[in-house]
């Protein structure tokens, strides 16, 4: 991948940082020197003064042109004016909620505001706990907090995949510190007890404890446990977020990166519409479709009627045909004019009559 | 497009334009300050070199010196904090750079990484993630430090908040506290640092044709009126509001009439007229309130509106604040026909909304389900006025099954969902709408086909 703007910025940037001004100060240092040595004579003064003279000129010209050019070749290359992609003003009137949507996320990320509330609270033995894995790969506060927190009981599946982890992880930290006998006391204790709920986890168990037998080279198996610790600090955010029934991610971060992710979408549209000509704010709708990652598309199904072409909702709903095809009501009544006639479905020919249809909904669980 | 289908790395330096503009600008003024610096010291240099040579004897030679010396060592310790101070801006675009060059390594082992395992996969996409959680808290504390005009200082939320996660060389904060320090004196009624800045920055604003110098002058000269100072008014008016006669004759006129009417005696002939409230005061009235707007507590956010215009022009801030922009944008992208956003106009203080939140029935309703950003309680206000997004495609799941009620799922997650809550009570062959909580049996189920 080659990023043409991101080189010329590094090149130019590289021209501003070289030696500015240096000569005018070495000269200005040789003439102060040689002023307060007071042993020169008229021609050697005469002298300095004029290579001063040619220095500062010499560096203002020089510094003069790397601005320009960074100007030139850089700046005005990437120039893109926010405020053309600012079709949907928020109102004065709203900027309050933006407040409140950025106390959240400022709750979220931790200990700026630390509010004196249940979620404050939680939230901050949240970060005490995560940073307990992060800094120290220290692992039994997070033990703890699983068997002994107040919403386990409403857990009432124990998440045994997390649990495994956990207690791998922690069995693998003894056996790196060579603390063989730790370690095989602590499996003891616990790997049996999720065995006992999940016969599965028989083989995975085995494998690790065969592992043990098997490799006794120790320096295999240090510092590979890095990425482990890192990967359990995310399943514990996760399943903290899950316990005190919040979200994940900050709601606020979700639109910022979804606003990131359109943005190429809406500068292809702008150059293609020329945009003043074509009024996209007056859009009930965007007219055109903002690719996302697909972990932003999981939070309401979106069915396109495959007659229409138009995205169902609850004025025009989607319909189950007797075969189980869907098609939206609209399509459905134009089909059927309006129910007076037998149709044939457009994916398998099988006839239907309006009344064999009914209005479906889509969920995501 | 790259993982996670973020932009490319060049278009994020287009999104970013400001990042780099807003310290190049500064470069730019301070090479202009360097620029006179250098000018007077060449000037000063032709002189000494002329007086060395007409100076005859050795005193008069050495007094020459020591003017040259004391004069350069001064143009020294400037000209070195001069350089000091690009020095740091440019130390501020470097620091930019390498945080792209971060998210550029990211995007690289994440595509060589993409044929691994699963669990590596999800550690590089939470890297990434994390690149841009970074850049949301950038796009915050530079909507914070703009929209916290607190007379302290140190008490700004934007301010506390870079300080606390350490990206002082990320954000040009500085070029931002000096206009809330302005903005803020300005809303004090107080006008001197305004002008002591359009001092500063005559040039500028001569190439601009701003009506800022207009406008400050006229403000000074009602605060001198407010005051009954009216030997200074007179001179003001002279001094500086005469020149612009051919241009704002108009408000030059009302401004003139205010030396006859004080404030007192206007508000008293307003008052007068609104209690006879005829047709034919109408016109009387108008006039009136031409002079009374004049000494209205508006004019100054007037003022320091048009002040920050032009302070944000001059360094490359955008006047619409970026984070606005991404929440407009965002929603948009992100909102479907099936989001339910409130249209109620009563904003909620946020422990208010924070309460509610919090307890939450436990009970599975859509919106639980969902955790829609879109609709969720404290952004679903504002979602309201913003457009739908736009799909060309549908986005379902794999093995959609209905239930009796018309109701569509995942087969595999909705067969796990009575187990999950209701462990004891549900066997093998029934089932539990997650949605109406509705009991029915397996065999009810039927496999759907929508695409």
């Amino acid at each position: 991948m080659s990023h043409n703007q991101f080189d010329v910025l590094v090149e130019e940037v590289n021209k501003l940082n070289e030696l500015n001004y240096i000569q005018t100060l070495t000269d200005t240092r040789a003439l102060i020197e040689s002023l307060e040595d007071d042993q020169e004579n008229d021609d050697d003064l005469d002298q300095l003064l004029t290579n001063l003279s040619q220095s500062i000129t010499k560096d203002l010209k020089q510094n003069n042109t790397k601005l320009n050019k960074f100007n030139k070749n850089f700046l005005l290359k990437i120039d893109l004016d926010l405020n053309d992609y600012y079709r949907y003003p928020i109102p004065s009137k709203n900027l309050k909620l933006v407040q409140n949507i950025i106390n959240f996320h400022l709750l979220r990320i931790g200990d700026l505001n630390k509010f004196d509330n249940k979620l404050g609270n939680q939230l901050y033995e949240m970060k005490s706990l995560k940073d307990s894995i992060d800094y120290n790969h220290d692992l039994n506060p997070i033990i703890n907090w699983y068997y002994n927190n107040d919403y386990k009981d409403k857990d009432e599946e124990r998440d045994l995949l997390f649990e495994f982890k956990l207690h791998r992880l922690n069995y693998l930290k003894l056996m790196n510190q060579n603390k063989i006998k730790q370690g095989l006391n602590y499996s003891r204790i616990w790997f049996p007890l999720i065995i006992k709920k999940n016969q599965d986890y028989l083989f995975e168990i085995s494998k690790l404890m065969g592992q043990f037998i098997i490799s006794n080279n120790e320096e295999n198996n240090v510092s590979n446990l890095d990425l482990d610790f890192k990967e359990l600090s995310i399943l514990f955010v996760k399943k903290f977020c899950q316990r005190i029934n919040i979200e994940y991610e900050s709601f606020l971060f979700l639109i910022i990166f979804a606003g990131i992710c359109s943005f190429p979408t809406f500068n292809k549209f702008l150059q293609l519409k020329n945009s003043n000509s074509f009024q996209w704010s007056s859009l009930k709708e965007l007219p055109f479709e903002t690719p996302l990652p697909l972990f932003l598309k999981q939070y309401h199904p979106i069915f396109i009627c495959p007659v229409s072409k138009e995205e169902i909702n609850d004025e025009n709903p989607g319909m189950s045909l007797p075969c189980h095809h869907i098609i939206s009501k609209s399509s459905l009544l134009k089909l059927s004019k309006n129910g007076l006639t037998n149709f044939k479905c457009v994916y398998c020919s099988t006839s239907c009559s309006l009344s064999d249809c009914k209005i479906v909904k889509f969920y995501f669980i | 497009m790259s993982l996670l289908g973020g932009p490319s790395l060049d278009f994020h330096l287009k999104l970013q334009e400001s990042s780099f503009r807003v310290p190049y600008e500064a470069i730019r003024r301070n090479f202009r300050t360097i620029q006179k610096l250098d000018e007077r010291e060449l000037k000063k240099i032709e002189e000494i070199k002329k007086s060395l040579k007409k100076s005859k004897t050795k005193e008069e030679k050495d007094k020459v010196k020591k003017q040259l010396l004391i004069s350069l060592r001064s143009f020294e310790k400037k000209l070195k904090a001069r350089k000091a101070t690009e020095d740091e801006l440019i130390s501020r675009i470097n620091c930019r750079i390498s945080k792209l060059k971060e998210l550029d390594e990211l995007q690289k082992s994440a595509n060589l990484i993409k044929s691994s395992t699963e669990e590596v996969g999800e550690i590089t996409k939470d890297k990434v993630l994390n690149w841009y959680r970074d850049q949301t808290n950038l796009l915050i504390i530079g909507y914070l430090l703009k929209t916290n005009l607190s007379i302290d200082e140190e008490q700004n939320l934007g301010l506390k908040l870079l300080k606390s996660l350490k990206v002082e060389r990320l954000i040009d904060y500085d070029i931002i506290l000096i206009s809330n320090r302005i903005s803020n004196s300005i809303l004090r009624g107080n006008l001197t640092e305004l002008v002591a800045w359009m001092n500063e920055n005559k040039s500028y604003l001569g190439k601009i044709k701003s009506d800022l110098e207009f406008q400050t002058r006229l403000q000074e000269y009602i605060e001198l009126i407010r005051d009954q100072d009216m030997k200074r008014a007179v001179s003001t008016f002279n001094n500086h509001l005469k020149s612009f006669s051919k241009t704002k004759f108009d408000e030059i006129q009302i401004a003139s009439g205010l030396l006859i009417f004080n404030p007192l005696s206007i508000k008293e002939m307003l008052n007068k007229h609104k209690k006879k409230d005829g047709f034919k005061n109408n016109l009387v009235s108008k006039t009136f309130k031409k002079y009374s707007d004049l000494f209205s507590n508006e004019r100054y956010e007037y003022l320091s509106k048009l002040f920050l215009q032009i302070y944000y022009k001059m360094n490359g801030i955008p006047d619409n604040d970026p984070l606005l922009v991404y929440l407009s944008l965002g929603i948009s992208s992100l909102k479907t026909k099936a989001c339910q956003c409130s249209s109620s106009r009563e904003i909620l203080p946020f422990e208010t909304v924070l309460n509610a939140k919090l307890n939450k029935e436990d009970i599975p309703s859509p919106q639980s389900i969902s955790k829609c950003p879109v609709c969720s309680m404290e952004v679903n206000q504002l979602s309201y006025e913003l457009p739908y997004s736009h799909n060309e495609r549908s986005y379902l799941f794999d093995n959609p099954v209905m239930l009796p009620n018309g109701n569509i799922f995942d087969k595999t997650k909705l067969l796990s969902f009575a187990k999950l809550k209701h462990p004891d009570v549900f066997n093998e062959n029934k089932l539990l709408d997650p949605i109406t909580s509705e009991v029915f049996d397996i065999n009810q189920l039927v496999i759907m086909f929508p695409t």
